[in-house]
């Protein structure tokens, strides 16, 4: 515990201490760092990719990753939240004297959450299309950096993060796969209603 | 912001929509007649629903000052998408796509040559014969 502390401190200060040399990387974190830009393209990705068209079973087995995707999301939070139950660890800012660059969230900084959400769903795009999943895995990347750059996240808390994010959606995809009454049944009534 | 939200993801989906729409070649749910002309259409909206919600920042507040927390973040997505989709089927829908029609294929296909409301209409009329 006390190397990887090190290094998250170490990270942090590093990061901190160079702020005021990169005005352009502090504009793009501003907007990355949110709790809106990163989560809403990923999201409205993972939505386009259900009524995009290839073959028939392709598209049925996109559209069970798109429903094993969201159920990812959810168990990664929930993950998060038993978590957060148990461990509670400060945000870097409270612990160092730092430049913020976001507002002082009050919840625990282990896991990071926002990482938990960005690379479920990345993983998601990443089985659907490679580009997309890399374009997804580079904003869940993003995300994360911009947590860590902005001071409201250690770097062990992030990659925690998408550690959880990326379990919890290939968890849920391997349900779903197994046992795919229920998501077939889901796509089913949206054919015919000719939404699938 | 709850509002602006909303309307953000109203657009952006709607647009994104179209997008799709075309590289799909789902005409039956372009906005207008012309591929091109929907594209674009999809293009400005979601440019149009993007600049409205973040040209005045990043829009930084804390779900405990009036911010969206993770859940309202979901619920209110789920409800842009849905509303943007049953949109889109009815402005789609107003025009009408000429051309052979035949059996009017399983799920998302049949939207390729046919509004969503030919092929309602068309089902009905099926099930009266």
């Amino acid at each position: 515990m006390g190397i990887i502390e090190f290094f998250d401190h170490s990270i942090t200060i590093w990061l901190d201490s160079n702020k005021t040399n990169f005005p352009l990387i502090n504009l793009f974190v501003k907007y990355f760092v949110g709790d809106y830009l990163t989560p809403v393209i990923l999201s409205l990705m993972l939505y386009s990719s259900w009524f995009n068209l290839s073959c028939q079973n392709d598209r049925i087995n996109q559209q069970i990753i798109v429903i094993a995707s969201i159920i990812g999301v959810a168990v990664g939070n929930l993950i998060t939240l038993i978590l957060n139950l148990y461990i509670f660890r400060p945000r870097p800012f409270a612990d160092l004297e730092l430049h913020l660059l976001f507002y002082q969230p009050t919840d625990s900084s282990f896991p990071a959450n926002p990482t938990v959400v960005g690379f479920a769903l990345a993983l998601g795009l990443l089985k659907w299309n490679k580009i997309a999943g890399f374009m997804g895995m580079f904003l869940a990347f993003a995300w994360g950096f911009s947590r860590v750059y902005a001071g409201v996240s250690y770097t062990s808390d992030v990659v925690a993060g998408a550690i959880i994010g990326v379990l919890a959606t290939s968890f849920s995809i391997v349900c779903a796969s197994k046992f795919d009454y229920y998501p077939k049944k889901i796509i089913k009534l949206a054919r015919r209603i000719y939404l699938a | 912001m709850v509002f602006d939200y909303l309307l953000m993801i109203y657009l952006t989906s709607a647009g994104l929509l179209q997008i799709v729409s075309f590289s799909s070649g789902l005409r039956g749910l372009y906005f207008f007649p012309s591929s091109k002309l929907s594209l674009l259409s999809g293009c400005v909206l979601v440019t149009l629903g993007c600049y409205y919600f973040f040209s005045d920042g990043p829009n930084q507040i804390p779900d405990t000052q009036g911010g969206l927390d993770g859940n309202q973040q979901l619920i209110l997505f789920s409800i842009g998408c849905l509303a943007s989709l049953i949109s889109t089927l009815i402005i789609s829908s107003i025009k009408t796509i000429s051309g052979p029609k035949g059996n009017t294929p399983q799920g998302l296909d049949a939207l390729r040559n046919s509004t969503y409301r030919e092929i309602i209409t068309s089902r009905k009329k099926n099930k009266w014969e």
